[in-house]
């Protein structure tokens, strides 16, 4: 069956990308001139995947959103905000958007999320927001892939003021963190729950991920590139190959030479990430 | 590894300009969940020199780290060569930060690749 997406304002990256969306995947996409006509358009008709544009009012772009979602028919909304504004994203989290992305625009990151929020279920799980300030967000998930990576892009919008390098990689820290909890933690298994914690101060980031696995000993880890001597990089893709495991394996270690201190608890199934600022 | 709804990874297979060469050119992100296409091509590919460019790779993860190290695993074993060029620096910085920066084989471009490695 056809899918149907709805473009809300002109912005470049977004009209190149439902193009796109419109010629290989065969989406049939419809344009809407502001936020006012995409809610009509909304109660009027139903669509799969809402691309909420960066030109109107923030607040305009959230009740496109309630006016979006629920129900049986429920669109996936995708904000794209006009400026880096951690109360944006945190609002569009707790009004249940699907996504948010500020300027600059990253075509590869929100074609990912396109894809996605084309083959999420019409009301997809909830982020399960304890605390929902823009400087401190924590968040009670469950364990499926899906709401995983539409957590990482959220953290990664709050996450303002910061070099694009830093920023991004801040991002791949926490992103292997949390699949590393994700995988190993909760086996992907959707009735576990992940808790996220996400601070922002004047001097520090700080991640806080916590899964309901057994833990493990970070020092006694021949799989992962972390336990490798020095000066054998290759030591663990061996034992995973012969232990049959999937290729990886550089989750922490990528992490801890990107932030300034990792830490574990004792059961080893809760970590600390903390990025001096 | 549950299945995700990704933008499947392009892999587009180019001869080389001497027999025995082949180009490997990976366009799309390669992550999780979809360097499973990756590391099918690859181990697939049996011939003595394999040229990987990730020029368009905006980003890879821990997993498709491990799938390109086992490229340089496998051909050390089979005494094939290969080679990844055009590493976008973001890419590069991963590598180093990795430590395996040092030991694979990259170069600049699929030229510079062929003329140290293509004979």
């Amino acid at each position: 069956m056809t899918q149907q997406i709805l473009v809300i304002g002109h912005e470049p990256v977004i009209d190149e990308l439902a193009r796109e969306f419109g010629a290989k995947q065969e989406c049939q996409i419809e344009y809407a001139p502001d936020e006012c006509a995409a809610i009509a358009r909304l109660r009027a008709s139903s669509y799969d995947v809402v691309l909420a544009g960066p030109n109107g009012a923030a607040e305009d772009r959230l009740k496109v959103v309630d006016a979006a979602g629920g129900g049986v028919d429920g669109a996936r909304v995708i904000v794209f905000g006009g400026g880096n504004n951690p109360s944006e994203v945190v609002s569009a989290m707790r009004h249940g958007a699907f996504s948010f992305f500020s300027r600059p625009f990253q075509i590869p990151a929100i074609r990912e999320m396109i894809f996605k929020a084309l083959a999420a279920p019409a009301t997809p799980p909830s982020m399960g927001l304890i605390s929902a300030s823009p400087n401190w967000l924590i968040v009670r998930l469950k364990c499926d892939a899906m709401t995983v990576d539409r957590l990482i892009q959220f953290v990664r919008e709050l996450k303002t003021g910061l070099t694009d390098q830093l920023r991004e990689q801040l991002t791949t820290a926490f992103r292997e963190m949390l699949l590393n909890a994700a995988e190993h933690g909760c086996q992907f298994d959707e009735s576990k729950q992940l808790e996220i914690s996400f601070a922002r101060t004047a001097r520090l980031i700080l991640y806080q991920i916590r899964d309901p696995g057994p833990g493990f000993a970070v020092e006694s880890m021949e799989h992962a590139a972390v336990g490798n001597p020095v000066g054998q990089p290759f030591r663990h893709v061996e034992y995973r190959n012969s232990h049959g495991m999937r290729p990886g394996g550089f989750g922490i270690l990528l992490a801890r030479k990107i932030v300034d201190e990792m830490l574990y608890n004792e059961r080893g199934n809760e970590v600390l990430l903390i990025k001096y600022l | 590894m549950p299945n995700q709804p990704t933008e499947q990874v392009k892999i587009e297979r180019l001869p080389g300009s001497r027999e025995g060469v082949h180009i490997l050119k990976v366009i799309g992100p390669l992550t999780i969940y979809n360097f499973f296409q990756f590391q099918d091509v690859t181990r697939n590919d049996k011939s003595p020199v394999l040229i990987i460019d990730l020029g368009e790779v905006p980003y890879m993860d821990s997993a498709a780290l491990g799938s390109l190290l086992g490229v340089h695993v496998s051909c050390e074993k089979n005494s094939r060569k290969y080679a990844i060029v055009n590493l976008p620096e973001r890419l590069r910085t991963m590598f180093a930060m990795a430590g395996v920066k040092d030991y694979l084989v990259v170069y600049p471009s699929v030229a510079e690749a062929e003329a140290a490695i293509g004979q």
